[in-house]
């Protein structure tokens, strides 16, 4: 796995690694420091993630880590977003990322996959090393348990295009 | 990684930053979380190392008109994109083995002795500094592109030579990680904590046929950066990157890599360690400065500007001796790991004697004999040195002419013959009662051991002159020309 491999990832990646940032946090620099954050991650350790099958996915999942880690840890950091009624939006990302936290490991993960990522059910299957029905089951028990953190907010935000 | 760009008072419009530069970002960022990761891996253990070696022969040396060639436009250089990764080798790196460490450590304070008496052989009143742990770092990453006898040569003169490559290597980068390490501490009060950087770059001629395992290495080892720069056709140009990089891991104290001569359109590759400390005393002295009388080699007594520690009716505590040959006093920066030891011969001693007397064990004795004394005051002299050091005669001296001159840099490339055209070395030490600020800069330049000789062809004596159709080999004319003034 050669650097010139890395390069042709990271130009692939970026603009995805980029999109998980802005859908959670709604701050398009903020994104930008999360999608160096993931693929430094990779670089970092390129010579063991390079060759991993589900590389694209373990850098979304690591870029949405991160994302909700800055959402959680510094909110002041998520506002403005550029559009929308920005208090209201704030608050909202803000209890997502909170109920998102309060979810068990393997749901929150498909979760993040699935909707901030954009990953299809068998590609989140790969990338959590789980069969796609285990997939459905967490992602069915984990949107059951947003919904009742957030009620029908949520539905608008994960169907959200940034 | 954070940029601050007012958004929560003065929203600005998003620009997507260019993909080129979050590239650089993320390369950054990794460098810094290797780094992080090898420290962990090896853990915290405690050294002892004086990290400034300091003379002054004579205090108030001068600070020289600073250059000013401080241009403002784009850098000079570029990344080299072929730069390779290898996981391996930096987790090999990391897990060196202990004597290994060991024999690194004694070697860089035998080195920074040797090399000290070098330069002060002769006496004189004349202030020497030097930044001999820089030097060592840039001579060792050099080490990692020699073979042969060039290689034993640079160990020899390192101290290293009964370590592998691979060893010293090691060695080196440990301790490259210990040192920077030891300006962290535990206290609460980080503003007071010193600040050591070291880094490390590495450049080479645009198109030049390097030894990727060359590039590995000092990646690998040291955390190198690398650039590619057009020596051959700019060397002016390629100084400037040289010294905007110097500038910007010295906070601006050093401008100048290289002098004059020290790197041409024949220079190939130049290797940079630069070094910089920030470092505020445990116990400040009183900011009070007064002019005393200093004693200069010569016998000469001058006026110099002190600066000491004595609370008014109180007493000093210090780790100190007092002894028939010298007196020294330990003085430790805030965060307690790194500290500057003073010595000074007494007893008819000169320094330039204590210095050739000093080695590892009897500077290590010096250190052992300190103890806590209560002083009624402690005093020195406040000084400010800066030096331009050329040390490829020194360093010839010291074993590595080779390296000079019919030099084996095949780990370099093994297209062409190199050989070192330059080591020098600018520094600055600032000494106050606040602290210390040091800056250090090395550069060694490998070039071209010469432009092919080519051979000069002059007909000034009698010769045949024939124009000839060179298809058929018929002769138009023929001259023979004895004297050509003549008709």
């Amino acid at each position: 796995m050669s650097e010139e491999d890395f390069e042709t990832f990271f130009a692939r990646m970026l603009p995805r690694a980029v999109r998980v940032g802005r859908r959670v946090t709604g701050d398009p620099w903020l994104a930008e420091d999360v999608a160096v954050e993931a693929l430094a991650k990779a670089h970092a350790r390129w010579a063991r993630v390079g060759p991993l099958p589900w590389r694209d996915a373990w850098l979304l999942k690591v870029a949405s880590r991160e994302a909700l880690r800055h959402l959680r840890g510094k909110p002041g950091l998520a506002a403005p977003p550029d559009r929308g009624n920005e208090s209201d939006e704030v608050v909202l990302r803000a209890a997502l990322a909170a109920a998102l936290a309060r979810l068990p490991r393997r749901q929150r993960e498909a979760i993040s996959l699935r909707y901030l990522c954009d990953l299809s059910e068998a590609d989140v299957a790969a990338a959590l090393g789980v069969s796609a029905g285990t997939v459905k089951t967490h992602l069915h028990r984990g949107l059951a348990a947003l919904r009742r953190s957030l009620g029908g907010e949520l539905e608008g935000e994960l169907a959200h295009e940034t | 990684m954070r940029r601050d760009r007012g958004r929560r008072t003065a929203p600005v419009p998003y620009e997507p930053t260019s993909p080129s530069e979050l590239l650089d970002r993320t390369r950054r960022r990794s460098a810094e979380m290797r780094r992080a990761r090898r420290v962990r891996a090896t853990g915290s253990l405690a050294i002892v190392l004086a990290a400034a070696l300091v003379v002054a022969l004579l205090p108030g040396g001068r600070r020289l008109p600073s250059p000013t060639e401080r241009s403002g436009g784009p850098l000079g250089y570029e990344h080299l994109a072929g730069a390779k990764e290898l996981t391996g080798d930096v987790s090999r790196a990391g897990s060196a083995p202990s004597p290994v460490e060991a024999a690194v450590q004694q070697a860089e304070v035998s080195f920074s002795l040797r090399l000290l008496d070098r330069l002060t052989a002769g006496g004189g009143a004349h202030n020497v500094l030097i930044a001999p742990f820089s030097l060592a770092t840039a001579l060792a990453m050099l080490e990692l592109g020699s073979a042969g006898t060039t290689e034993h040569a640079i160990a020899r003169t390192l101290g290293t030579a009964d370590l592998s490559p691979a060893e010293q290597a090691v060695g080196w980068s440990t301790l490259d990680r210990r040192v920077v390490g030891s300006a962290a501490g535990s206290s609460a009060r980080a503003s007071r904590m010193p600040k050591l950087d070291l880094a490390d770059a590495l450049w080479i001629q645009s198109g030049f046929p390097v030894e990727p395992s060359f590039v590995d290495a000092l990646a690998a080892y040291f955390d190198s950066g690398l650039w590619t720069v057009d020596f051959a056709h700019d060397p002016r140009g390629a100084a400037v990157a040289l010294n905007r990089w110097a500038s910007r891991h010295t906070d601006g104290q050093i401008r100048r890599i290289f002098g004059p001569g020290g790197i041409d359109e024949l220079t190939r590759v130049v290797l940079a360690n630069g070094v910089y400390l920030r470092a505020l005393w445990s116990n400040r002295f009183s900011p009070h400065e007064s002019l005393a009388p200093f004693h200069l080699p010569s016998g000469k007594v001058i006026s110099a500007p002190f600066m000491s520690r004595n609370p008014s009716g109180g007493v000093v505590d210090a780790r100190a001796s007092i002894g028939s040959r010298y007196r020294a006093v330990d003085l430790p920066y805030a965060g307690g790991r790194l500290s500057a030891l003073v010595i000074e011969p007494t007893g008819g001693e000169t320094l330039d004697r204590l210095v050739a007397g000093l080695s590892p064990a009897s500077l290590a004795r010096i250190v052992a004999g300190l103890h806590e004394m209560r002083l009624s005051s402690l005093t020195l002299p406040s000084f400010d040195l800066q030096s331009r050091l050329r040390l490829d005669t020194p360093l010839s001296a010291m074993g590595m002419r080779v390296a000079f001159e019919a030099a084996d840099f095949s780990g370099i490339t093994r297209r062409v013959a190199l050989h070192v055209q330059a080591v020098q070395q600018d520094a600055d030490l600032r000494v106050s009662p606040d602290g210390t600020v040091g800056a250090a800069v090395t550069g060694v330049s490998v070039g071209l051991s010469s432009l092919p000789m080519l051979p000069s062809l002059t007909f000034d004596h009698p010769f045949l002159f024939v124009v000839r159709d060179a298809t058929t080999g018929a002769v138009l004319f023929e001259a023979a020309v004895e004297d050509p003034l003549a008709r």
